[in-house]
Parts: structure tokens; C-alpha cells; sequence
């Protein structure tokens, strides 16, 4: 007798297990519904999760509905259109590869016009910074035991050597560090009684795309060397020639208006005597970047 | 009309008033301190067009120094924009529209340099002042390190909170609407990086991360449903059309780092267990940012790599300074 519970549990146990494995979980306890757009269909369903489309349109039956697919009408095998142009238009349908987007009807607007960040090419083979100059000019120099001296005025070109790339609105992205100038120089506005005539010019180095120089003061400095040519005026009448003085020397600017170049020259015309001295420089620009827009 | 330049910081990169107002720190800093975890929570109700925070006791004041030291040297003087980073990126766009806008008449148009999150709240405030008005506020916009596709660090800290070195207690940063907002949008369980899985509720919902609607929120254990809303609306603002309202700058740049190693799949999501790297600046992918930028931004002026430190050095770079001049 005192084994009869057992039995009998067992009994009641057996019964009633049948029940319990047809018993319905309570409805409190049913999988929850992720439907991230909120349009009813659940995200693991839905042909466009994150867009909402109730009607689950799918023209091209390539598993993207219609809502969210860059090509409705053009299947794709697996993943998505590329739209390299980023304007909702898959590239295998896009009328343009520039940015043109589908208006509420559905058409796309026409092709826009290229552009390019870097697109502006520089037109001007010597260098965009094509600049012109009026430049005072003092010089001086010791030659045969006796200091000469003139002032007079320079009329010249400058550029520059390297790339240049700018933006379509003419903004310099790159800047090269070479720059040439070259023009004529005569001490008298009658030329013919010029006491000093001749050609000059000069190569100067900025580094600007070196970054402790660019951000310096220094930057307004350059450097480099000149050189002029100039029939001189004769200092000795013992002298069967008129000098011809070929001055070549270092120079230092400033800004592009002050320069300073101390030179050693040489006389072509009579058995290339030395003599040395210096010059000063004053650069006042007249015309610049001629045609091509000025940067902003 | 006097040059203006302003830099743009990043998640982390700003200081912060507290309630007392006496001193400023990094959220960081300030996570040390007693109480942290209540101060530094956000509250945001739960319609995703509505920007601004509900409760928010702190306040953006200045940015990290080394983080920006070129900035900081240099003649003209950099402004700064204060914006609380953890706040919903539209709400940060929106404050910086409306500086611009504000400060419009008493200068030239500015030099934008937006540094990582900050790149995000650029944009945001372009899209909302339109192209047209935006090119007349802003002349340029050196993007420096910006993750316009999301980051796998994103991610980290909603799942462990840890967020650029630092560990932040899950139930804080999972309360901040800009993580959730640079949630990688490529697929970060699969070869196949098209689909934004981790916008989708369903997603989180299998991990076990995200509640049950209507059911109430407990950070400790799950994300905030009504924040992945609002990375949802910012995602979709954004999916075409990302960078149009630049078009009429002079000119943008895009400058990242490639030399470092870069989360970009969890391929046991949410496990961390086997994590695939790509190059990059340690929180930007770099060849997968770049190959997703829109075709008239792939630009070799546009587009700059540099070898460089960390994402959240990247500004105290000499090179990546010079870049941004």
C-alpha cells in the first residue's frame, strides 16, 4: 500500500502528458515581428526593409521591389545596381554617368553638363603666372679701379616651370616651385644713348609645396640666380671696345618686390676682365594671369 | 573681406562644460568622475524628426588640443566649431546652418575642415541649407578622415562600449543617437558589402540586442529602438544624392589614411570572434570609402591618401595640415 502514490502518479502523469503537447503556446510568447519601415511585411520578407512599399511590387522579379531597386525594370543577379554616380539611378539604367536623378514621374532630368575638380587645364604653356613687370633697377660694380653706377628701368616677363592644377573655379590645388623672368633693361628712355642696355634674366626657386616653408613667413622669400648681358658704359678711354658685361650672380627676393643680387661680371669685349658689384631690384607687376581666371 | 577658416571636430575631439560650469573636459575625462554615467546619458523622445535632445546636462565647450595642435598655432586664427558629438548628426548639422547663416554677414565665405564625425554634420548642414546657399556661406570642405559609409567602431561601442581606446559603460554610449548613426552601411557579416543590415531591427533582434516593441528599454542589455530610427531617417536622407549639395563648392577634398589596421567585418556578429581588417586610418576603410564616393568625387585632387597616425591624430598630422591650407 505505501507504493500505491507512485502508480498512481505515474498514471495521472501519463494521461495528462498528451494534453500538454497539443497545448498552443500562449500568444504572449509568439515571435516577435522585426518591421524596420513599419509597412507590415516583416523585415525577413520584405523585398525593400529599410523602404516602405505596402504592395511588395517587384517588376523585374529580381527579389528588390520596385521602392528600393535602382533598376526596376532591369533584374540583377545578386546584391545591388552599382550606381557610381550616386543619384538613385542604377548605372545599368542610367541615362548619364553625372548626376541626373528621376523626378516624381519617374524620368530622369538631362544629362548635366562634365565638370571635374581638376578638369581646368592651365592654357598657357609658359606657366599660368604669365605676369609682367616694370622693374627699377639700381646697380653698381668696381671695374678697372673705379665704381660705376646706373639706374634705369626694366620691362619683363615672368613664369613659371612645373604643374599647376586647380579646381573649375581656378583655385591653385598644386603650385610648382620654379620660376623664370627675362626681359631688357636700359638706363635712359633714348635707348641709343643708353649707358647700360641689355637683356636679363633670372630662375628663382619657392619650395610651396614643402610644408615648413609653405606655412612660414619664408614663403615670401625666394631664391636663385640671375644673369644680364648688358653693353656698358666705357669707363677707361684707353679701352678699344665698349664694355660688354656678362653679370652673373645669386639672388634673393622678397614678396616679389624687392630683390637683391650681388654678381661678379666679366667684360666679352675686352678680354673678359672681372669686376664685381651688386644690384638692387624693384619688381612693380603691370598685367598678370593673362588670360585665365584669377583664383578665388 | 578677411579669409575665414573654421575646423569642424570629431566624435571625442570636444570638451564639455558640466552642470557646474567650472571646468572643461573630454567625455572621457569626465567619465571618471562620480555620477558620470547619469550625466553623460542623452534622452531623446521618440519621434525621429524631432533633433533636438530631451534632457542633456552638458555643454560643448572647445576642443582637444593635441587633437588639433596645427590648428590652433596658426595666423589667421581657425574657429572652431563646439558641437556636442553625441547627439543626433542632424541636430549638430542643423546648429552649424544656422552659425554660418548667422555669422554670414561679417566675413568672406569660410574654409570648412571637418575632421571625422564632423565631416558628417557638414554635410548634414549642406543638405538642409540646399546647394545654392551653401556655396554662397562656404567656399571649400577639406574632409579629413571622414566615415561618410560608417565604421566598424560604431559598432563596438553599441556592442561593448568601446569607443576610440576608451571604455564607456554600454548603457551611456547606447543612449547617444550619432553612434548609432555611423553604423557601418555595408553588411558587416558578409563578403558581400551591399546591404545596411545593421539598420534593420531584425538584425539586432536575432542577436538578442533589441527589445520587443512597445516593451521598455534597458541599455544595460539592449540598443535603443527609437535611436536606430533615427540612424534609419539619417540613412535614408543620404542614400542618393549623399554629396550633391557640394557641387557648387570650389572645391572639396577628401583626405584619409591607409596604413593602419581597420575593422571591417565581424563575420560571427555579434561576437567579435574573427574580425576581418582592411587598410585605413583605424576607423575609415580606406578603398571601400573611396570606391563608394560618387563618380565625380573620384578625383585625383579630390582624393588624397596619406601614410599617417591614427584616425584621432589624423588632424596633428604637419602633412594632413598642409593639405587642408
Amino acid at each position: 500500500m505505501r507504493s500505491a502514490p507512485l502508480p498512481l502518479a505515474l498514471v495521472l502523469l501519463l494521461a495528462s502528458a498528451p494534453a500538454l503537447a497539443q497545448t498552443p503556446p500562449p500568444a504572449s510568447v509568439s515571435e516577435p515581428i522585426a518591421d524596420s519601415d513599419g509597412d507590415g511585411g516583416a523585415d525577413s520578407a520584405d523585398n525593400c526593409p529599410l523602404t516602405e512599399n505596402p504592395s511588395q511590387q517587384d517588376s523585374d522579379a529580381d527579389g528588390a521591389g520596385d521602392a528600393c531597386d535602382l533598376c526596376p525594370l532591369v533584374p540583377v543577379d545578386s546584391g545591388e545596381h552599382a550606381d557610381a554616380d550616386n543619384d538613385g539611378v542604377g548605372d545599368e539604367c542610367d541615362t548619364c554617368r553625372l548626376p541626373n536623378a528621376r523626378d516624381a514621374r519617374g524620368e530622369q532630368a538631362p544629362c548635366p553638363e562634365a565638370q571635374s575638380f581638376s578638369g581646368w587645364k592651365d592654357p598657357n604653356p609658359l606657366g599660368r603666372r604669365l605676369r609682367f613687370f616694370i622693374r627699377p633697377i639700381a646697380l653698381g660694380y668696381r671695374y678697372r679701379g673705379e665704381w660705376v653706377g646706373s639706374t634705369g628701368l626694366g620691362l619683363h616677363v615672368s613664369g613659371s616651370i612645373g604643374e599647376w592644377r586647380f579646381d573649375e573655379k581656378g583655385t591653385a590645388l598644386r603650385v610648382p616651385s620654379w620660376y623664370w623672368s627675362a626681359g631688357l633693361y636700359g638706363d635712359s628712355a633714348n635707348l641709343f644713348a643708353a649707358g647700360h642696355l641689355g637683356p636679363y634674366a633670372a630662375l628663382d626657386f619657392r619650395p610651396l609645396n614643402w610644408a615648413p616653408y609653405a606655412r612660414s613667413w619664408a614663403k615670401e622669400l625666394k631664391f636663385g640666380v640671375g644673369a644680364q648681358l648688358l653693353w656698358a658704359e666705357r669707363v677707361d678711354g684707353s679701352l678699344g671696345q665698349r664694355p660688354i658685361q656678362l653679370g652673373v650672380g645669386p639672388r634673393v627676393g622678397f614678396l616679389d618686390i624687392l630683390s637683391v643680387m650681388p654678381f661678379a661680371q666679366f667684360d666679352l669685349a675686352n678680354d673678359a676682365a672681372l669686376s664685381w658689384g651688386g644690384m638692387l631690384v624693384f619688381d612693380f607687376k603691370v598685367l598678370e594671369d593673362l588670360g585665365v581666371p584669377m583664383p578665388k | 573681406m578677411p579669409r575665414r577658416q573654421m575646423l569642424v571636430p570629431g566624435t571625442g575631439g570636444v570638451l564639455y562644460e558640466t552642470a557646474g560650469g567650472a571646468s572643461t573636459a573630454t567625455i572621457f575625462e569626465l567619465l571618471t568622475r562620480s555620477k558620470a554615467a547619469q550625466e553623460l546619458r542623452c534622452e531623446h523622445g521618440p519621434d525621429p524628426s524631432v533633433l533636438e535632445p530631451l534632457r542633456n546636462v552638458l555643454v560643448a565647450r572647445g576642443y582637444m588640443t593635441a587633437a588639433y595642435e596645427p590648428f590652433a598655432h596658426v595666423v589667421p586664427k581657425w574657429v572652431f566649431f563646439d558641437y556636442d558629438w553625441r547627439l543626433d548628426i542632424r541636430y549638430s548639422g542643423k546648429r552649424l546652418a544656422e552659425y554660418l547663416q548667422a555669422e554670414a554677414p561679417n566675413g568672406d565665405r569660410w574654409r570648412l575642415v571637418a575632421h571625422s564625425q564632423g565631416g558628417l554634420v557638414v554635410l548634414a548642414a549642406a543638405r538642409l541649407l540646399g546647394e545654392e546657399v551653401f556655396a554662397r556661406l562656404v567656399q571649400s570642405v577639406s574632409f579629413v578622415g571622414v566615415p561618410f559609409f560608417g565604421a566598424v567602431t560604431a559598432l563596438s561601442a553599441l556592442l561593448y562600449g568601446t569607443l576610440l581606446d576608451n571604455s564607456i559603460p554600454p548603457d551611456v554610449v547606447r543612449t547617444w543617437p550619432s553612434v548609432y548613426q555611423m553604423l557601418p552601411r555595408w553588411s558587416i557579416a558578409k563578403g558581400n558589402a551591399t546591404r545596411a543590415d545593421l539598420y534593420l531591427d531584425a538584425t539586432w533582434m536575432k542577436a538578442g540586442l533589441l527589445s520587443e516593441p512597445g516593451t521598455p528599454v534597458d541599455h544595460s542589455r539592449h540598443i535603443d529602438r527609437g535611436l536606430l530610427g533615427r540612424a534609419r531617417a539619417l540613412l535614408q536622407a543620404t542614400t542618393t544624392g549623399y554629396f550633391e549639395p557640394l557641387r557648387k563648392l570650389d572645391y572639396i577634398r577628401i583626405i584619409q589614411g591607409n596604413n593602419l589596421d581597420t575593422p571591417f567585418l565581424l563575420p560571427q556578429f555579434p561576437s567579435a570572434e574573427g574580425t576581418v581588417k582592411v587598410p585605413g586610418d583605424s576607423l575609415v576603410p580606406d578603398a571601400f570609402t573611396r570606391d563608394k564616393l560618387p563618380s565625380w568625387v573620384q578625383d585625383e585632387a579630390t582624393i588624397r591618401r596619406v601614410p599617417s597616425s591614427t584616425h584621432a591624430l589624423l588632424c596633428s598630422d604637419p602633412l594632413v595640415f598642409e593639405l587642408c591650407q
